[in-house]
C-alpha cells in the first residue's frame, strides 16, 4: 500500500505550507513523542492519530502510538465517563472510579522510557500521568471532547490528573476549563488525500449507490456517524419523515461500531426498529475495511444534503468531510459542529429535527443556494481544517512544551 | 541592496482563562488584557473569519453584535481601521474609550447564556526563515507566490505591530531597498477588512505582474 508523504499535500495546499512545516519543526528533530489513547480502530481519535503519527515522523521525530487495553467493564465505565463529560446523567460510583484507575495504573508498562513528550488523548488513559515523575518528559493532554456541560462530579474526579500535565489542548475555548496549566486551542482536521476524502469519479459514486440499493430518482440525505445515542440517528429519521412529504427522499444512516463503544450494536438495532421497515431509510453498519472509506466518501458526494443531528460532538469530522466535498450540511447547533458551520454561509445550524427538515427543504428548493454553500464550504475547510494545518498546530504545541513558552513571537 | 528574507510562520491560539458574560466583564477583560490578546482579537481574527463577507472582522465587534445584542457599540468598534493604527496599546485604548463612552447605552444586556461568553485568547507565534530570499522585485513577488497565507499574514499584519508604523515588511522593503514607493503604496493600501488573506495574497501577486 502506498505510504503518503507530506510532500503529496503540495497538490492540495500552498507549497509554502509544506516548506513551513519542515522549517518550523527543525527543533523537534530526533525527539521521541508517545501518543496514548484507548483504541487503534474506529472513531475520530484513531483516525486522527493514523494520519498524525506517520506525518510527524516524516518531519524527523520519533512518534510512537500506544493504546491502553481494557475488559468490557472498563470500557463501560469509560463510556459512562465520556457521556457524563458530555453532560449526560450517567452515574459513576466509587467502585467504578477505583476499577478505572486500577486498570489504567496496571498498564504503566504501556509508557515507553525516555520520551521527550507524552501525549495522552481523551480521558481513558488520564491516570497514567501519575507516573510522570518516574518517566520524566513533558506531558500534554489532548482532549477531543466537549467539556462545556460536563457533570461536576465526573470532572472533579479527573481534574486532579489533568492538573498534573504541562499543557492541555482543546478544540475551542468553550471546551476549556479553569486550569492553571496552559490551554492551547485548535480543532482536529481531515485528510484531503485519505480514501474518505479523495476525488471520486461519478461512475464510482454511482457504483456505490447501486451496491447499497439507493434509489436514483429521489433526493439523498446522508448522516454518517457511529451508532451512538449522542449522534441522534433518531432525530435524522424524524427530519427525513417530514422532508419526505414534500420531497421524496432517501435517508442513508451509515456508520460502524468502535472497539471501545459497547453500546454500538444495541443502538444499531434500535435505529433499525425506528426505521420501521421503510426501504428508503438505509441503516448501514459498515465494518472498517480498505473499501469502506470509499463508500463513506461516495455517500457524502452523492448526498444532496449531509445531515448531522448529533446533540454533542467533540468536533464532528464528518461535517468537515462533507463541507470539503462541497456538500451543504444541515447540523444541530452543538459544540464542535458550530466551529465548522457559518450559518447561512456554508450550511445551516438547527436546534430540532423539524428545524433540520425546514432547512433541508430550503436547500432542495434552491440550486443557487447549494452552489453558494458549496463554494464557501470548501474554502473554509481549506484554510482551517486540512491536515497540514493540524501538523502545524502540533509542531507549535510540541515546540511550546519543550521550550516552555506560552506567548510571544519565537524565532526558530 | 538588502535581501528580503521570507519567514515561515505558525500561530497557535491559547485560552487565557478569562471570559466575559456581561458588559462589565467584557470591559474589564479588555482592560486587563495583554497586547497579545488585543492582537489576537483584532488582527488574527482577519485570518479566522475569511470566507464570510457579512460578519464583522474583529472578534470584539462580532461578539457584541451577534451574541451580546449590543449592536450600536459593535458598529462603533468595527468601523475604525486597525491597519491605520500604529500600536496595539493605542488600539486597546481606543476600544476601551468606545466602551466607556457607550456601554451605559445597553442596560438591557445583562448576561449572555452559558457557553456564549466572550473568551479572551492569546497567541503564540513561531517563525523560521523559509529559505526564500529575494534580491530584486521579481524574486520578491515570486517569493510571495511561494509563501503560505500565514507567512503573508506575518509579514503584512504582524509586522505593522512590530514596526510600530503604518506599513508592513513588504512595503518597507520595496520602498527602502528597491526604491519602489509605487509598489509599496499599492500593497500598503490593500484593505485588510475588505479582502480575506487568500484574496490579499492574490492581489499582491497581481501587483507583481506589473513588475
Amino acid at each position: 500500500m502506498y505510504k503518503k508523504s507530506i510532500f503529496d499535500y503540495k497538490s492540495v495546499v500552498d507549497e509554502g505550507e509544506i516548506e513551513g512545516l519542515i522549517n518550523l519543526s527543525s527543533p523537534l528533530k530526533g525527539k521521541k513523542i508517545q501518543h496514548i489513547n484507548s483504541t487503534k480502530k474506529g472513531g475520530g481519535v484513531a483516525e486522527i492519530l493514523n494520519n498524525l503519527v506517520p506525518m510527524l515522523n516524516e518531519l524527523g521525530m520519533e512518534n510512537i502510538w500506544s493504546d491502553i487495553k481494557g475488559d468490557q467493564r472498563f470500557f463501560e465505565i469509560t463510556k459512562k465517563i465520556h457521556n457524563s463529560l458530555h453532560g449526560a446523567d450517567d452515574q459513576l460510583d466509587e467502585d467504578d472510579y477505583a476499577y478505572f484507575e486500577k486498570n489504567v495504573f496496571a498498564q504503566k508498562d504501556t509508557l515507553i522510557k525516555g520520551a521527550d513528550v507524552y501525549v495522552v488523548h481523551d480521558p481513558q488513559p488520564l491516570p497514567l500521568v501519575k507516573f510522570r515523575k518516574e518517566f520524566g518528559g513533558k506531558w500534554i493532554w489532548r482532549c477531543h471532547i466537549d467539556l462545556s456541560t460536563s457533570t461536576d462530579a465526573t470532572w472533579k474526579s479527573l481534574e486532579k490528573y489533568v492538573s498534573m500535565f504541562d499543557a492541555a489542548i482543546f478544540h475551542c475555548p468553550g471546551y476549556a476549563k479553569e486550569l492553571k496549566i496552559r490551554q492551547f486551542i485548535f480543532p482536529p482536521t481531515i485528510d484531503p488525500l485519505a480514501a474518505k476524502n479523495v476525488d471520486m469519479s461519478l461512475d464510482r459514486i454511482d457504483g456505490v449507490r447501486k451496491k447499497y440499493g439507493i434509489a436514483d430518482d429521489r433526493k439523498i440525505i446522508v448522516q454518517i456517524g457511529r451508532f451512538d445515542r449522542l449522534k441522534d440517528p433518531f432525530g435524522a429519521i424524524e427530519a427525513y419523515r417530514i422532508v419526505n412529504k414534500m420531497y421524496p427522499s432517501v435517508l442513508v444512516l451509515a456508520g460502524s461500531y468502535a472497539d471501545d463503544d459497547p453500546e454500538g450494536e444495541e443502538i444499531y438495532k434500535e435505529v433499525l426498529d425506528a426505521a420501521g421497515g421503510d426501504e428508503d431509510i438505509k441503516v448501514l453498519n459498515i465494518p472498517v475495511t480498505d473499501e469502506s472509506p470509499f463508500d463513506i466518501n461516495a455517500f457524502q458526494r452523492m448526498a444532496d444534503v449531509c445531515l448531522q443531528m448529533s446533540s454533542r460532538e467533540g468536533f464532528g469530522l464528518t461535517v468537515a468531510e462533507a463541507l470539503w466535498k462541497g456538500t451543504p450540511v444541515v447540523a444541530r447547533d452543538s459544540s464542535g459542529i458550530a466551529l465548522q458551520i457559518l450559518h447561512g454561509i456554508n450550511g445551516f445550524l438547527v436546534k430540532t429535527a423539524p428545524g433540520a427538515a425546514y432547512r433541508i427543504s430550503q436547500i432542495f428548493a434552491s440550486g443557487e443556494m447549494r452552489e453558494k454553500f458549496a463554494e464557501a464550504a470548501t474554502a473554509y475547510v481549506y484554510t482551517h481544517f486540512l491536515l497540514p494545518k493540524h501538523l502545524k498546530n502540533w509542531i507549535c504545541c510540541l515546540n511550546a512544551a519543550l521550550m516552555n513558552k506560552a506567548k510571544g513571537i519565537i524565532e526558530i | 541592496m538588502n535581501a528580503f528574507v521570507f519567514y515561515s510562520c505558525a500561530n497557535i491560539p491559547r485560552y487565557t482563562g478569562v471570559k466575559a458574560a456581561t458588559m462589565d466583564e467584557f470591559y474589564e477583560g479588555i482592560k486587563n488584557s495583554g497586547m497579545e490578546t488585543i492582537f489576537y482579537h483584532i488582527y488574527y481574527s482577519l485570518y479566522k473569519r475569511h470566507v464570510s463577507q457579512i460578519d464583522y472582522m474583529n472578534d470584539f465587534a462580532e461578539w457584541l453584535w451577534k451574541t451580546a445584542g449590543a449592536q450600536d457599540i459593535a458598529e462603533r468598534i468595527s468601523v475604525f481601521d486597525p491597519a491605520k493604527i500604529k500600536s496595539l496599546s493605542r488600539t486597546k485604548t481606543l476600544i476601551l474609550r468606545i466602551l466607556e463612552e457607550h456601554k451605559g447605552e445597553n442596560r438591557d444586556f445583562a448576561r449572555v447564556a452559558r457557553g456564549k461568553e466572550f473568551y479572551f485568547m492569546g497567541l503564540l507565534t513561531f517563525v523560521a526563515k523559509s529559505g526564500i530570499v529575494a534580491e530584486n522585485e521579481k524574486e520578491f513577488f515570486e517569493g510571495v507566490k511561494q509563501s503560505s497565507v500565514e507567512s503573508v499574514f506575518y509579514h503584512l499584519v504582524g509586522s505593522r505591530l512590530r514596526l510600530k508604523k503604518v506599513s508592513n515588511d513588504f512595503s518597507e522593503w520595496l520602498s527602502v531597498s528597491c526604491g519602489r514607493k509605487d509598489l509599496a503604496g499599492r500593497i500598503n493600501r490593500l484593505n485588510l477588512h475588505q479582502y480575506n488573506l487568500r484574496q490579499i495574497k492574490d492581489k499582491i501577486e497581481e501587483i507583481g505582474l506589473d513588475v
